[in-house]
């Protein structure tokens, strides 16, 4: 039975002290003035400046953030996990990043991209963006070098992609404000080419009225037959005096 | 009294003033004018009278005397109208048959009579013939609408 609790008790051990490592409810506290969180020290207080410095920039002129945490452990959870966790607490600019490392990981430092603009990018573009950023900073010799360039990756990767947001919305803009004219034109161009139409329709049915005129009266002509009462005996003919002098032609 | 008149051709040429040429011109306006109005059947004689001959007279005479062509019937006799000119007097007069004479008033004649006075003087006796056909046709369709049945409106 001792043994049993033994073990529980362990295992309870355990877990605390890796729920102590998971930010939970924010245990980190507020964000620290610097874009570097380090409370384990591993980076020199130099090269963090160096790092947190251009980062600082960026976000006051750009309001893109980018924040670099590190931690000793992750106690289990995924890095994306954690990281996200940094940027919920932490991070309010529509996109920002952190750039997690655990010194000893392999695969440190992980760049976790988050926010609002993050949403209208495509997920095969923002993976491979990812991907590519990790490869580079992976080269670099050491691990501080890598979690420097790590941040320098993530800011270049969340500009490029704010840029490219803003052109994506600018060329949204002149294609709507393009088509909005097409439109407008063809819309008048139909209007033109109802007012022709009409305003043709009444010569056509002059035209045709005409026609159909000028086809009915093209008929022989009859005058209408009466009884005929012969005259002085003549046959055919009774005579009247229709006659005028015309003239001798000049031969 | 109406016997032994000569046999009444279409167009009798009885001076000489007409060519074939002018007998074509003649030919084609009096088809115009018997296409637009087939009733009406026409006659032109050019003749050269004894001096203080009555030419409605003598056209009263013409009409009645001369024998029915093979083709004509005394029905298309009524109908035909005799154009008369006198080369001696310097007259031309229009007589009718009996069906023809209501077609258009004597007054409605000597307009169309008059209306070749200028081509004849000129010396363009076939074309004021021509006249007189293009000038006949106009007065017989405004005469022709007087007649012309309306329709009635309830």
């Amino acid at each position: 039975m001792v043994p049993k609790i033994l073990t529980v008790l362990f295992a309870f051990c355990l877990a605390f002290h890796a729920s102590a490592q998971v930010p939970k409810n924010f245990e980190y506290g507020p964000r620290p003035p610097l874009s570097v969180f380090d409370p384990t020290g591993f980076l020199n207080p130099q090269l963090a400046k160096s790092i947190s410095d251009p980062l600082t920039k960026i976000y006051q002129k750009e309001k893109i953030d980018v924040l670099v945490v590190v931690l000793t452990d992750l106690a289990g959870a995924p890095p994306e996990h954690v990281a996200k966790r940094f940027a919920q607490a932490w991070c309010t600019a529509n996109i920002h990043a952190v750039v997690l490392h655990v010194p000893g990981r392999k695969d440190s430092p992980w760049i976790v991209p988050a926010g609002k603009l993050l949403e209208i990018l495509n997920p095969k573009e923002v993976l491979k963006s990812l991907e590519e950023a990790q490869r580079r900073a992976a080269k670099e010799v050491t691990e501080p070098d890598k979690v420097k360039a790590a941040a320098t990756e993530a800011a270049d990767m969340l500009r490029y992609w704010t840029s490219n947001l803003i052109n994506h919305s600018e060329q949204v803009q002149t294609e709507r404000s393009q088509w909005i004219q097409k439109a407008t034109e063809k819309a008048r161009f139909r209007k033109m080419g109802l007012l022709l139409l009409a305003a043709s329709t009444i010569p056509l049915v002059l035209g045709a009225s005409m026609l159909i005129l000028f086809l009915k009266n093209r008929g022989p002509r009859s005058f209408p037959s009466r009884d005929l009462q012969p005259r002085l005996g003549a046959p055919y003919s009774g005579g009247n005096f229709a006659v005028v002098k015309i003239g001798a032609p000049d031969l | 009294m109406f016997s032994d008149g000569p046999p009444l051709l279409p167009i009798l040429d009885a001076v000489g003033i007409w060519k074939d040429a002018d007998i074509r011109k003649i030919e084609a306006a009096r088809g115009n004018v018997e296409r637009r109005f087939p009733q009406i059947k026409w006659r032109i004689c050019a003749v050269n009278l004894p001096a203080e001959t009555s030419l409605p007279l003598f056209g009263f005479w013409l009409l009645n005397a001369c024998p029915l062509n093979p083709e004509e019937t005394p029905s298309d006799r009524s109908w035909t109208i005799l154009l008369l000119i006198d080369i001696r007097s310097g007259q031309a007069s229009i007589t009718p048959g009996y069906a023809a004479e209501s077609c258009l008033s004597d007054d409605e004649w000597q307009k169309v009579l008059n209306s070749m006075a200028t081509y004849w003087q000129a010396g363009k006796t076939a074309k004021a013939v021509v006249r007189f056909f293009k000038s006949s046709r106009s007065e017989l369709q405004t005469a022709w609408k007087r007649y012309k049945p309306r329709r009635s409106h309830r």
